[in-house]
């Protein structure tokens, strides 16, 4: 470089640095404009910043010779490179149809994978939950351990209801008890709890939960079994919140019908 | 791993087996380079064609014989630097100064030989004495000369300056005299 561009050294470094007054850079700019052998100069600094500087690109400090654009444009225009950029195009789509896991780099994907799995362990959660509400229901349901009716054997229509019953006969047990409800203003709680689990087994719920009531609004000491079977109701429909509701009434009192029960099934509905 | 060559005549065969092998291998490392640069994963696939492109174009019209780093190494450089191209681009285009429209091909070719413009410069730069490189690089990176002193333990500001002039003068002279620069200077 001759003197006269290595007088203007400073002030090209100065610039490029960042260290000149707002005043000082419009100057500088001025020269370059008007000076063509000092902005040749700026150029290959201003090159060198860049070539450091991982934010920017050189497009901006570097024009290269039009012929040889021209001449590197036309390769890209010819034959072979339409054939290489068509193979290119086919060897992309099929690494990419190969390469499955590639999708899990693409955004799209994986946040649509990720809605998919949130709802697919939603869906799993609640049949799981219901199954193990099921499967409570099930272990729960142990109906051999009913009072026995043929202690009043002196009503027949009652050891029936009770043999259909137990012969899990269902239909027909609640058809018998309703029968035998039908002329009796009151009923013995444990009546009711035939004809309640009769029709908790016939899934009818609304029905199961009456007669419940019934039991938990008469004044005898087998009133908070009702309780005990209403829970029970709920559970099979997997109405998790009724069951833990009814579950907490029991729990007020030691005294309540299958207490301990209730203890343990609160933990697992829990 | 298949050497340099099984790659190269790969590229110029437009041989689809063996740019099956070349995305399999490298086109995952620009993707991920892309993605965390501001970029899609439809940027990387454009830019990593291009860079196919590129290699083909070099060694057809250019004076690329064969590359002498690893492949590898290669298609990440130049899968950086289109990328950094491209980002530069959209930055200025945002900044009001949109330049005029140019066919894909041209805009290629212009990325082509920035791209050997960017190896010539990096290639005087790495033949620099370590000494010159270190401040060098703190000057480009616009460190002050006050924490140039400190950090290579000069003697003083003026050690530092006159050592930063010496040594900027011997990469500009050896870009210079590169004929390469000549070629490639409009």
């Amino acid at each position: 470089m001759d003197a006269n561009q290595e007088k203007y050294h400073d002030q090209i470094d100065a610039y490029l640095r960042d260290e000149l007054s707002t005043e000082d850079r419009a100057l500088f700019e001025q020269l370059l404009e008007k000076n063509p052998e000092v902005l040749k100069e700026f150029k290959i600094h201003q090159e060198l910043f860049v070539h450091i500087d991982e934010s920017s690109w050189i497009d901006d400090s570097f024009t290269p010779e039009i012929e040889e654009v021209k001449e590197v444009e036309n390769y890209f225009r010819s034959i072979e490179a339409k054939k290489l950029k068509d193979t290119i195009v086919k060897a992309q789509a099929n690494y990419q149809k190969k390469n499955n896991t590639s999708f899990l780099n693409n955004r799209l994907f994986l946040s649509v994978l990720a809605a998919a799995s949130i709802a697919i362990f939603v869906v799993l959660y609640t049949m799981n939950s219901n199954n193990a509400d099921q499967d409570l229901y099930a272990a729960y349901s142990q109906w051999q351990d009913l009072p026995s009716l043929t202690s009043r054997s002196d009503e027949s229509q009652l050891a029936e209801g009770q043999r259909l019953f137990e012969q899990k006969k269902y239909d027909e047990s609640y058809m018998l008890f309703k029968e035998y409800k039908k002329d009796k203003n009151k009923l013995l709680p444990s009546v009711l709890i035939y004809l309640g689990v009769s029709a908790l087994e016939l899934d009818q719920y609304t029905e199961a939960i009456s007669y419940f009531d019934q039991i938990i609004s008469s004044d005898t000491i087998d009133q908070s079994k009702g309780y005990w079977y209403k829970a029970l109701v709920y559970l099979k429909q997997g109405k998790k919140d009724d069951v833990i509701k009814v579950l907490e009434i029991i729990l007020k009192d030691r005294q309540n019908y299958n207490f301990d029960k209730a203890q343990a099934l609160l933990k697992k509905v829990q | 791993m298949k050497d340099n060559e099984y790659f190269i005549e790969g590229i110029l065969q437009s041989d689809e087996k063996v740019i099956m092998d070349i995305y399999t291998s490298f086109f995952p490392k620009c993707l991920k380079f892309v993605m965390h640069n501001k970029g899609q994963r439809v940027d990387a696939e454009d830019i990593f064609q291009k860079v196919l492109m590129q290699i083909s174009a070099r060694i057809r019209c250019r004076e690329l014989k064969t590359i002498n780093s690893t492949f590898e190494a290669y298609m990440f450089t130049a899968c950086k630097n289109l990328w950094r191209r491209e980002l530069n681009k959209r930055k200025r285009v945002t900044n009001i100064e949109v330049k005029e429209l140019v066919s894909e091909e041209s805009d290629m070719a212009y990325a082509l030989l920035e791209q050997e413009r960017w190896e010539l410069f990096k290639e005087k730069l790495e033949k620099l004495s370590d000494n010159c490189k270190q401040v060098l690089m703190l000057f480009l990176k616009k460190v002050s000369y006050a924490d140039i002193v400190v950090q290579l333990s000069y003697s003083s500001e003026t050690v530092a300056r006159q050592r930063v002039f010496k040594c900027k003068a011997k990469l500009i002279k050896s870009v210079k005299s590169d004929e390469r620069f000549e070629n490639l200077m409009s």
